[in-house]
């Protein structure tokens, strides 16, 4: 079960620190959010899981972005699939 | 060249494909997903095996079927030659449209997800194949 409150408080960041990332770190380097502070990096996501483990951090409540990825909020998804089921 | 070759299924004949994915201790589950090239998102998950699938969380997302919870999750099938990392959405309605729909649904695949191999569909079946390698150019 996620907890909210941490999600909100990492995604703040992320949103406070885009442009900062961008400048930060190459392209498609995976960037781990935790309590509202980058933690750790990496450009390979389960060397990177490891590091966020030996904190002694749950993963599951940690935010990783991975920097250059296509904005994907706002998107529409044209399914008449679970139009049908809507 | 790995195939599945699927029969349309359900009063709607919804095409679906077998996906397997790897769980943070390693675990692999297959799961059958409904197959819809209309989602821009890889995968969408039904908000049990989002959170049993998931290794770490992204960026929420709002789109018209709502907001869906984000997160990575590990699409492992390698007879397909794929160990991807993908963006796995979650949204609790549209876990509990598809259960209505069938129960052994939990979820469905974009086209983000659908072009890492080959797919394609006749009257009667839903195909999804590894693709083959990609030619080298000769001098």
């Amino acid at each position: 079960m996620r907890n909210e409150a941490e999600h909100q408080l990492n995604e703040a960041a992320c949103d406070r620190m885009k442009d900062e990332l961008e400048r930060t770190y190459p392209s498609k380097q995976f960037v781990a959010f935790g309590h509202g502070q980058v933690i750790g990096d990496s450009a390979d996501f389960f060397e990177l899981m490891g590091v966020i483990e030996r904190q002694g951090r749950d993963p599951r409540e940690v935010m990783v972005v991975r920097i250059g990825d296509e904005e994907m909020d706002g998107r529409t998804i044209f399914s008449p699939f679970l139009s049908d089921l809507k | 060249m790995s195939e599945q070759l699927n029969p349309y299924f359900g009063r709607y004949a919804r095409p679906f494909l077998r996906t397997t994915f790897s769980e943070r201790n390693g675990t692999t589950q297959e799961l059958m997903l409904l197959a819809d090239t209309g989602s821009p998102y890889p995968v969408i998950l039904s908000p049990f095996w989002f959170d049993r699938l998931v290794h770490t969380e992204t960026r929420d997302v709002d789109t018209n079927f709502g907001r869906l919870y984000s997160g990575w999750v590990h699409l492992y099938m390698p007879d397909y030659g794929l160990s991807e990392l993908a963006k796995g959405y979650s949204n609790q309605h549209v876990g509990e449209s598809l259960a209505e729909e069938n129960p052994d649904l939990v979820g469905l695949v974009g086209l983000p997800l659908l072009r890492l191999g080959e797919y394609g569909g006749n009257a009667t079946d839903f195909w999804f194949r590894s693709s083959p390698p990609t030619p080298t150019s000769t001098p």
